[in-house]
């Protein structure tokens, strides 16, 4: 590609014997054309030019650079404007390259970007400037003044300068709890950067099931410990509310008649005592205590009051009460709506059986359980 | 080439350096010929190209005919090849 070839055009009588006494002496000839019957052009290295011109005798023989660094620098030459503005191009993309236009900090997870930075301009980097930095040294520098790297990498590509974060690895700790399920749900989706799980898409775990062990592991001294489970798990949470209605049911009441027997006490010295025996075939009995005087004298007033009671059977009527039962089940599941749920799906189930009316409120939501 | 003129050599049982001392030619698609072993050009024009070979003439007939590369011993020429024959009787 570099090497200089020539096009020879020639002009004369019995051309061919000219050519044939050229490849005679080994040289060989490219895109030799006869575009009439005293004229011939091909195309020869330009080493074999003083062999062709000393052998030419009456031809007459025109020469032209046909390719390689001659004819690159002759165009070259003919076009000094295009060289001056590639010479600019050239000196512009070296000198905008020395510049640090892009800082990419990769690899970190919870050193904040913004401290890398911070860090970076204390060393004397800065964007939109020439930096000059030895590696090693601002590698150095970084994993000394910055908490929690471990290792770290710098590298200039152009005009973005990537530093690659290798961070150090969590807290060793002894006493991690699993991480258990706060609610009964499926398993849509889960990522789990740290810590033992057996999870599966599709999963339906309950409340209390554990969903992410601490994962054991050996810090960077020697020392066995428990890494935190760490990951996020989508999931669908569902709340359900029961309610059942007896068609029939017996009810106790009281009719209103009570029988009061009582007595004073004075320390343990009982007077006053109106002692009255209860006729009542049905009754709830309650006693109390009451303390007359708490300072001067311990006096107190022991009172037992029968009440009588009866009982009869109603029939329950679900299409009056329907709207009260469902609005009661509504508040229930809805008191566990917190604000990592989102509301997807609410459903209402009636179930009649022989003797009773069943109302189910079932609530589905979305959510993203966030393990830290 | 020198593996076709080898097997050339092999399915006819003569000598391998006799063979290649012969001239030989071959046509690709009618737009290449290829030609091993030519003395000299006897007549170059853009529709008949006269090569001298070993005790013969090789003619090449066709249109826009041109010399891609001609050495020593091989000449490569492009064009619409029409036919290659030779001027006498092979013997």
């Amino acid at each position: 590609m570099i090497a200089n070839y020539s096009k020879i055009t020639l002009t004369g009588l019995n051309l061919e014997n000219f050519i044939n006494y050229i490849k005679e002496a080994n040289i060989p000839l490219y895109s030799v054309q006869r575009p009439e019957y005293n004229v011939m052009t091909f195309v020869v290295n330009k080493k074999y030019m003083p062999f062709v011109r000393e052998h030419i005798g009456k031809i007459e023989l025109v020469e032209e650079d046909y390719f390689g660094l001659g004819r690159l620098a002759k165009t070259m030459l003919s076009r000094i404007g295009l060289v001056i503005g590639i010479i600019l191009a050239i000196t512009a993309t070296i000198i905008v390259n020395k510049f640090t236009l892009h800082i990419n900090v990769v690899g970190n997870e919870t050193i904040p970007t913004a401290t890398i930075i911070t860090a970076l301009n204390n060393y004397g980097i800065h964007l939109g400037t020439i930096n000059h930095f030895n590696q090693d040294d601002l590698c150095e520098y970084l994993t000394n003044n910055v908490e929690n790297i471990s290792l770290v990498s710098v590298k200039q590509i152009g005009t973005s300068l990537i530093v690659n974060i290798k961070e150090k690895s969590a807290v060793l700790d002894k006493d991690i709890q699993a991480f258990r399920s706060n609610y009964n749900m499926q398993i849509v989706d889960y990522q789990i950067f740290a810590g033992v799980h057996n999870l599966h898409k599709g999963q339906l775990v309950k409340i209390g099931d554990i969903l992410v062990m601490p994962e054991n592991t050996v810090g960077q001294n020697g020392e066995a410990g428990e890494v935190a489970p760490k990951g996020t798990i989508d999931a669908i949470v569902w709340f359900a509310a029961t309610y059942t209605m007896p068609k029939v049911e017996t009810i106790a009441y009281r009719t209103g008649n009570k029988i009061i027997s009582s007595y004073y006490m004075l320390n343990d010295y009982k007077f006053l005592e109106n002692a009255v025996t209860n006729t009542f075939e049905l009754f709830e009995e309650e006693s109390m205590d009451i303390i007359i005087s708490n300072y001067l004298i311990p006096l107190r007033l022991h009172k037992t009051i029968y009440y009588e009671m009866a009982s009869k059977t109603i029939e329950n009527d679900f299409s009056n009460l329907k709207d009260k039962i469902i609005a009661n089940l509504h508040d229930i599941v809805y008191n566990n709506v917190t604000s990592n749920l989102s509301v997807q799906d609410d459903r209402v189930d009636v179930i009649e059986t022989s003797d009773s009316v069943i109302v189910n409120y079932y609530l589905q939501c979305s959510t993203v359980i966030n393990i830290e | 080439m020198i593996n076709y003129i080898t097997e050339i050599a092999e399915v006819t049982a003569l000598p391998l350096s006799e063979i290649k001392s012969m001239t030989s030619y071959s046509v690709v698609g009618g737009v290449i010929a290829n030609v091993n072993n030519y003395n000299k050009i006897l007549l170059y024009s853009s529709n008949k190209i006269l090569l001298k070979v070993k005790d013969n003439e090789l003619n090449i007939d066709g249109k826009d005919l041109t010399i891609k590369q001609m050495t020593k011993n091989d000449i490569t020429i492009m064009g619409q090849i029409s036919s290659i024959y030779y001027s006498y009787e092979v013997k």
